[in-house]
């Protein structure tokens, strides 16, 4: 049993360990109760478990066209509990003429990259807009994370290496474009099944895997069970849980959240 | 609006050693795919070999042929399988008591109970449920399925899952309350793959029924399980993998990182279910 299975089990801080997570929500959901949900709330479940930040995104437009709405939402987070929240903006491909200004206009608020969810908005995984999203993505050097790529995500990869591409979810089927592809990485969000962390693990890069909660979605412990509890060594939990994505925040200039006050 | 809790509910630490968990639910058996494409479903060596990786010290098992097949052919088989193995325990599935399939429904619970089972499985049709008995709850109570069961005190789990590999609020909750109603003395423990919209309606129904327990690998959502163990207490959650279509690491790892007390934290991974399990007559 490694260090950090034994602590997952005990139910410790992993204080002195870096903890980044790469797919957040904050807001409400029309399908189910989310409690403890405000931005200060989800901070401080965040600091008990030594979680320096997380890449934030919205509720609301994964269910109705209204992303300006939930955009202000997650502005609101990142100003009511600074640098912990890194804002990703999300648009909706379906109301096309909205999609460039609100990234304009989140840019301008301090937003560090892109949210999509088309599988759940109707829009195509391949319609054209999704490239204009990517060059802009490109453009500014920013990452996209989508819940779900389609088939031209290779080719976008290569053309738009200035971007920084996100599996919303634990994706091994995209795993082995990571070996091609150095801005390819691969959100853990959820590997459900037996040995799913470890089976899929095999089949990428294990510096471009990132581990992202779906908070508050989700519960921290059910997406960090699987890689702490993993049969792997805890260097590779380690790059999993946060040293990957520092590297990514690193690669698109994005200031790193610094550690808690009690883990300093 | 904000579902929010005062500070005091929110305490938590950590074990000072290893805590003793004890899984309520999990199965041996292929079932109608594989698991994966390299792994088919879990028998006794593979089940063990992930407990002692997750240091789970028991197991309570149903087999997938008491699912997918038949209940009397699968309880058999879970019998034959797993004898000899100390640390798991037989978990029979049950079929209504008025489908004509067993000569005597109370000397076929006394067998069970005889050869060791402490607790059982029914899994009732809800909506186009295909795993399903093709007997809905109501039936199942209204036929006295869990008379016996509720003068005993024998937990049943509760199970209307529809595929085990991915689906999401399978639980009627309607019936769910009139078992409930019928049998307040019953040890009802829900199981759910995935609890999500069930999120709004397991409240009311755990207001009305302090004998409702609910397993906990379905728990994912945020504060879910937290929440429960805040507004009914600890005593109402059990711990249950649902391996091998749920890893262990995620069943587990929403417990011990939970935003709980370590005291807490011991009921629900086996304190509860061993509870239970000794108060079965």
């Amino acid at each position: 049993m490694t260090s950090l299975h034994r602590r997952c089990l005990l139910g410790e801080r992993l204080s002195g360990e870096v903890l980044l997570d790469c797919h957040a929500h904050i807001g409400r959901h029309s399908d189910y109760v989310i409690p403890m949900n405000r931005p200060e709330e989800l901070a401080d479940e965040m600091r008990r478990l030594n979680i320096r930040g997380a890449f934030a995104f919205q509720f609301t437009g994964v269910t109705g066209g209204e992303v300006q709405y939930g955009n202000d939402v997650i502005a609101g987070a990142c100003r009511r509990v600074p640098g912990r929240f890194l804002g990703l903006t999300m648009v909706n491909p379906l109301f096309e003429r909205d999609v460039v200004p609100e990234l304009e206009r989140c840019h301008q608020l301090g937003f560090v990259g892109i949210k999509l969810i088309t599988h759940y908005q109707g829009y195509p995984t391949d319609g054209p807009l999704l490239e204009t999203i990517c060059a802009y993505a490109h453009e500014h050097g920013m990452p996209v994370l989508n819940h779900a790529w389609g088939a031209p995500l290779e080719d976008w990869l290569r053309k738009y290496p200035r971007c920084q591409f996100i599996t919303g979810h634990w994706d091994p089927a995209h795993g082995h474009l990571t070996r091609q592809y150095d801005n390819l990485w691969i959100c853990t969000c959820l590997p459900i099944s037996h040995k799913s962390f470890e089976r899929g693990l095999r089949e990428m890069r294990i510096d471009r895997v990132m581990w992202g909660s779906d908070m508050s979605d989700l519960q921290f412990g059910v997406g960090l069970g699987p890689i702490l509890m993993a049969r792997a060594e805890d260097d590779v939990k380690r790059r999993v849980i946060g040293l990957n994505m520092l590297e990514l925040l690193a690669t698109c200039g994005i200031p790193a959240p610094p550690a808690w006050d009690s883990d300093q | 609006m904000n579902v929010s809790l005062n500070a005091s509910q929110c305490v938590a630490d950590s074990f000072a050693e290893l805590p003793a968990i004890f899984d309520a639910y999990c199965s041996i058996g292929k079932w109608k795919e594989p698991v994966n494409p390299d792994f088919y479903g879990h028998d006794v060596e593979s089940l063990l070999e992930e407990m002692d990786h997750k240091a789970v010290t028991d197991a309570l098992v149903h087999h997938s042929i008491s699912r997918l097949s038949h209940p009397v052919d699968g309880n058999k088989q879970l019998a034959r399988t797993i004898e000899l193995q100390p640390r798991l325990h037989l978990c029979w599935a049950l079929l209504s008591k008025a489908s004509r399939e067993y000569n005597d429904f109370e000397a076929y619970i006394d067998e069970a109970v005889r050869q060791g089972v402490r607790c059982f499985v029914v899994f009732p049709r809800w909506q186009a449920n295909p795993f399903g008995h093709d007997t809905s709850l109501r039936e199942f109570v209204r036929a006295g399925t869990f008379h016996l069961l509720e003068e005993r005190r024998l937990p049943v789990f509760l199970d209307f899952a529809t595929r085990p590999a991915g689906t999401q609020d399978d639980t009627d909750w309607e019936a769910l309350r009139f078992l409930l109603e019928r049998h307040p003395l019953l040890p009802v423990i829900v199981c759910e793959c995935r609890l999500r919209g069930g999120s709004r309606l397991l409240p009311g129904v755990m207001d009305d029924h302090p004998n409702l327990h609910i397993e906990t690998s379905g728990l994912w959502n945020y504060m879910a399980l937290e929440q429960i163990a805040w507004e009914w207490g600890a005593e109402r959650l059990i711990y249950g993998s649902r391996s091998p279509w749920r890893s262990v690491g995620l069943a587990l790892g929403m417990v011990t990182m939970a935003r709980l007390t370590s005291k807490q934290k011991a009921c629900i991974l086996g304190g509860n279910i061993k509870r239970l399990l000794e108060a079965a007559l």
